[in-house]
C-alpha cells in the first residue's frame, strides 16, 4: 500500500528532489482527490482506476464500451495557493538521542522533508505554492538571509523552492509579530498556509501568528512537529538539558523528573490543542521519528477524513 | 603505624587494590557522563517538572561515588584474602616456644600431647625425641644435601643440640629439620614452618640458654617481624640466662630485613644461614655463600671459644673480633650500631655477605627495656621451668595463642578472615546499592 521510508535513511540522500519524488509518489495516485471539482476543470486523460479512487469519479459509459474501469484525469486551473511556512528558530534543532552512529533528523531537517514532498503534490496538482523561512535572522537588514519564495506554479518554481528550502539556516528566535506584517499582504488570495513549527512558544507568538493567517481566504494548517525523545522523555541518570535558544541550562535527575514532565508535556499539548480549536485552525501533530512517508500519509487519510 | 597502612606496606596486592580506588574517584570528578548534556527546544516543560534539586542529584553522586569506593575496598581485601590466605588466617601466626628446662622436665606424654593438639591447628611444636615425628636421615628432599651433615653432628656437643638448617628462604617453602646426635627430623608443615634454632654449650653451667626461635611463614611481613625477634634473642641470648636486653628500636629488625632485601641481587637464589658454631664454615656452606648466600655467624661465640681474631679457611675469610667492630673499620659495614660500636656489621665475600652479629652481653645495656613480647613469654616460661618441676602442658598452652603485638595487620586481616562471608554480604549490598544509585544509561527507542 505505501512504502515506509526511514527518515534516517533519507538524511544520507542528498538528492532533496529525489527524496521529495520518492516520498510524494507514492500518494498521488488514488488518494490525493482534488478538493476542487467541478469548476474550471478541462478533461486531460483517461487513466485506469486505482483503489481508492472515489466511485464518482469512474467514467461508466466507458466502462460500458470497454467493460474496465477508467477515471477521468483533469487539469484544473487552481485559484489556491498552497504556503509553506517554516518556523526556522533554534530549537527546530532538536533531534532525539543518536541511536548508534546514526543521528537522525532533527526538526528543521524533516520539515525541508515534509515541505518538498508537500509542494511536489502540490506542483503536481497544478497549485500555486511559496515558502516563508520564520526566524529572527530572517527578517534583520540583511537581505541574503532572506528565505522567501513567492507564490507560483510549475517545474522550474518547485526548483527553485527547494533551492532555497535547502539553504535556510535556522535562526535563534521566532521573530516578532511586527515583522512579519509583508507576510500577511502576500497572502491575500485564497490560500491553504502549512505551518511547521515545534510550537515552543514563551508568549503564544506562534499561535497569535497562525490566527491572525487563518481568515475566510485561507485555511491554515499547524504541522506541530515531535521528537519520540521528548515524547516519551526515555533519558535516564543525571541530565543536563540546554534550551537551544536561549542556551540555558538545567541539572536534573532523569527518573524522577519522567512522571512531571510527561505531565506537564500532556497539559502543554492540550493547551495548544484547545488554542488550535478555537481559532479553527487544523492541525495534526507528526512525529519526527517515525518515517517520513507513513506520517504524511497518515495526515493526508486524516486531511481526507475532515474534508469529506 | 595504623593496622591499616601496616597491611598495606605488608600486601603488595593492597596497594594496587587501593590505588584502583582512584578510578571511582576521577570518575567522579572528571566524569563526562555526569548531567550528559541534551539539547532541547523548551526548558519550560523541564522546569515544570524538576522535583528533585541540583543539591539531590549532586548528593547522589557523592553516594555514588561512597559505594563503589566501598565496593572496591571490600573486593580489594577479599581477592587479597583468598590470594594470600596465610596472612589472613590466624592460626598462621600461632606459635609455642618450649624452652630446654621444660624439654628435660616433662614427661614424654606431656610432650605427645602438646604435640598432638597442636598439630591440629597448625601448630607446632619442636623437641627432639618426640617419637611422632617422622624420623629423616639424609632424605632425598632435604635441603641441605650438599651440607655436611656429618660435619654440623659432630659440632653437636649440646646435650640438646637443635642445629639449624638454612634459616630462611626469601620466598620460598621452608621445611624444618632439627638435629640433634642420633637422630634428625624434619616436619614438613602444611603453610608454615617453625624453626627453632638452638645452640646449647657443652658446659653443664651454660645450658639454660635461652632458644632462638624462628617462626615464619613465606609471608614476607610475618618475617620481617620474626626476624626481629630472632636478632632480639640472638643478641640477648648469650651467654647468661638472666634476661637483659639489649634495647633494639622496634624498627631494627625491619630495617635489618630491608637491608638485606637491598643487597641480595634478587636474580640470586639466597639463602640466610646462621652458623652459630665455633668450628670453621665448612666447604658446602662457603661455596653457597659465594654464590650468593648470606652467612650470619656470631662473632662473639667463635671469639670466646677459640680466642682467635682472623679464621681464614680456603681463601674465606673471617675477621673475628673479640670485641665489637669500631665503627671505622673499613671491612665491616655497619648495619645496626650501638653509640660506640657496630653491633650487626656486614662484609662482602664473593658474591655473599657475611654478617657478623655479636652476642656478647655487654654490661653496659643491663638497665635497659627490651619490649619484644616473645622475651617476656619466654622469661615467663623460664620461670615456670625454674619453679615448678612439672611444667604442665596447661602451661606451655598458654602461649599458644601468642599474639605477636607489633605485627599490626594481623588483627585486621585475621578478623577479616573470621567475618569473610559477612565481608562477601556486604559487598553484594553495596553492589546493589551501586546498581541503584547509578541509574545505567539506556535509551530505548521503541
Amino acid at each position: 500500500m505505501h512504502r515506509l521510508i526511514d527518515p534516517k535513511t533519507i538524511a544520507r540522500i542528498k538528492d532533496l528532489p529525489l527524496v521529495a519524488k520518492t516520498i510524494a509518489e507514492g500518494f498521488l495516485i488514488g488518494h490525493q482527490a482534488s478538493t476542487q471539482r467541478g469548476v474550471g476543470l478541462e478533461f486531460s486523460q483517461y487513466r485506469a482506476y486505482q483503489e481508492g479512487d472515489e466511485l464518482n469519479r469512474i467514467d461508466w459509459k466507458l466502462f460500458a464500451r470497454s467493460d474496465r474501469y477508467y477515471v477521468r484525469e483533469a487539469e484544473r486551473e487552481s485559484e489556491i495557493d498552497v504556503w509553506f511556512l517554516l518556523d526556522s528558530s533554534a530549537s527546530m534543532l532538536q533531534h532525539s538521542e543518536p541511536n548508534g552512529d546514526v543521528r537522525g533528523l532533527n526538526k528543521l531537517e524533516y520539515a525541508k522533508h515534509l515541505i518538498a514532498s508537500l509542494s511536489y503534490i502540490a506542483n503536481k496538482q497544478g497549485d500555486s505554492f511559496g515558502l516563508v523561512s520564520l526566524n529572527d535572522k530572517q527578517f534583520d537588514q540583511s537581505p541574503k538571509t532572506k528565505t522567501f519564495v513567492p507564490s507560483g506554479k510549475g517545474e522550474r518554481h518547485w526548483q527553485r523552492l527547494l533551492i532555497e528550502l535547502s539553504n535556510i539556516k535556522s535562526g535563534v528566535i521566532f521573530p516578532k509579530l511586527s515583522l512579519l506584517k509583508p507576510i500577511f499582504e502576500q497572502m491575500n488570495r485564497p490560500s491553504i498556509i502549512f505551518v511547521l513549527s515545534d510550537f515552543y512558544q514563551q508568549d503564544n507568538e506562534i499561535t497569535n501568528f497562525v490566527s491572525k493567517l487563518n481568515s475566510n481566504l485561507s485555511e491554515v494548517i499547524a504541522l506541530p512537529l515531535n521528537t519520540h525523545d521528548e515524547l516519551t522523555f526515555n533519558y535516564s541518570g543525571p541530565i543536563r538539558f540546554k534550551d537551544l535558544e536561549s542556551e540555558q541550562e538545567i541539572l536534573v535527575s532523569a527518573k524522577s523528573a519522567k512522571q512531571n514532565y510527561l505531565q506537564a508535556l500532556s497539559n502543554y499539548k492540550t493547551e495548544l490543542k484547545q488554542q488550535f480549536s478555537e481559532r479553527n485552525i487544523s492541525h495534526y501533530e507528526l512525529n519526527i521519528d517515525e518515517p517520513l512517508d507513513a506520517g504524511l500519509f497518515a495526515y493526508l487519510k486524516h486531511r481526507q477524513r475532515r474534508l469529506s | 603505624m595504623s593496622a591499616v597502612s601496616q597491611f598495606i606496606v605488608s600486601n603488595p596486592l593492597a596497594s594496587i587494590g587501593f590505588i584502583s580506588l582512584l578510578v571511582p574517584i576521577l570518575i567522579h570528578l572528571f566524569n563526562p557522563n555526569r548531567g550528559k548534556t541534551v539539547l532541547i527546544g523548551n526548558l519550560q516543560l523541564i522546569k515544570k517538572a524538576i522535583n528533585k534539586t541540583v543539591t539531590e542529584v549532586k548528593l547522589r553522586q557523592w553516594l555514588l561515588l561512597a559505594t563503589r569506593l566501598t565496593f572496591l575496598s571490600i573486593l580489594t581485601l577479599i581477592i587479597i584474602e583468598l590470594i594470600f590466605p596465610k596472612t589472613s588466617s590466624e592460626e598462621q601466626n600461632q606459635a609455642v616456644f618450649v624452652t630446654p628446662a621444660w624439654l628435660q622436665q616433662a614427661s614424654e606424654q606431656e610432650k605427645e600431647k602438646v604435640l598432638s593438639t597442636h598439630l591440629e591447628q597448625a601448630i607446632h611444636l619442636m623437641t627432639p625425641g618426640f617419637k611422632s615425628i617422622t624420623q629423616l636421615s639424609k632424605q632425598k628432599d632435604f635441603p641441605l644435601d650438599n651440607y655436611s651433615l656429618d660435619s654440623l653432628l659432630s659440632e653437636a656437643s649440646a646435650k640438646h643440640l637443635l642445629a639449624a638448617k638454612n634459616t630462611i628462604y626469601f620466598n620460598q617453602r621452608t621445611d624444618f629439620l632439627a638435629l640433634n646426635r642420633n637422630s634428625s627430623f624434619a616436619i614438613n608443615t602444611k603453610e608454615t614452618s617453625i624453626e627453632w634454632v638452638q645452640l646449647e654449650e657443652s658446659s653443664p653451667n651454660n645450658n639454660q640458654a635461652i632458644p632462638i626461635s624462628v617462626f615464619y611463614s613465606s609471608d614476607r611481613a610475618a618475617d620481617y617481624k620474626l626476624l626481629h625477634l630472632a636478632f632480639d634473642s640472638l643478641i640477648t641470648t648469650r651467654p647468661q640466662l638472666s634476661i637483659r636486653y639489649l634495647p633494639l628500636p622496634e624498627s631494627s629488625g625491619d630495617q635489618l630485613f630491608r637491608q638485606l632485601d637491598n643487597r641480595v641481587p634478587e636474580d640470586t637464589t639466597s639463602e640466610v644461614f646462621f652458623w652459630l658454631s665455633s668450628k670453621p664454615v665448612p666447604e658446602a656452606l662457603q661455596q653457597k655463600i659465594r654464590k650468593g648466600s648470606l652467612l650470619f655467624n656470631d662473632s662473639n661465640l667463635v671469639a670466646l671459644n677459640n680466642k682467635q681474631t682472623h679464621v681464614s679457611v680456603q681463601g674465606l675469610d673471617f675477621n673475628i673480633y673479640h670485641q665489637l667492630p669500631k665503627r671505622n673499620n673499613k671491612d665491616f659495614i655497619p648495619i645496626w650500631s650501638s653509640p660506640d660500636n657496630s653491633v650487626i656489621s656486614f662484609q662482602p665475600l664473593g658474591k655473599g655477605r657475611l654478617y657478623q652479629f655479636h652476642s656478647r652481653f655487654n654490661p653496659d645495656w643491663n638497665n635497659l627495656k627490651q619490649g619484644a613480647v616473645l622475651l617476656e613469654l619466654l622469661e615467663k616460661l623460664l620461670a615456670l621451668a625454674n619453679t615448678n618441676n612439672n611444667v604442665t602442658v596447661s602451661d606451655t598452652e598458654l602461649l599458644v595463642n601468642w599474639n605477636d603485638k607489633p605485627i599490626d595487620d594481623k588483627d585486621l586481616s585475621s578478623s577479616f578472615a573470621t567475618h569473610r562471608n559477612l565481608f562477601v554480604l556486604l559487598l553484594m549490598i553495596v553492589w546493589l546499592l551501586e546498581r541503584v544509585l547509578s541509574e545505567s544509561r539506556v535509551y530505548n527507542h521503541d
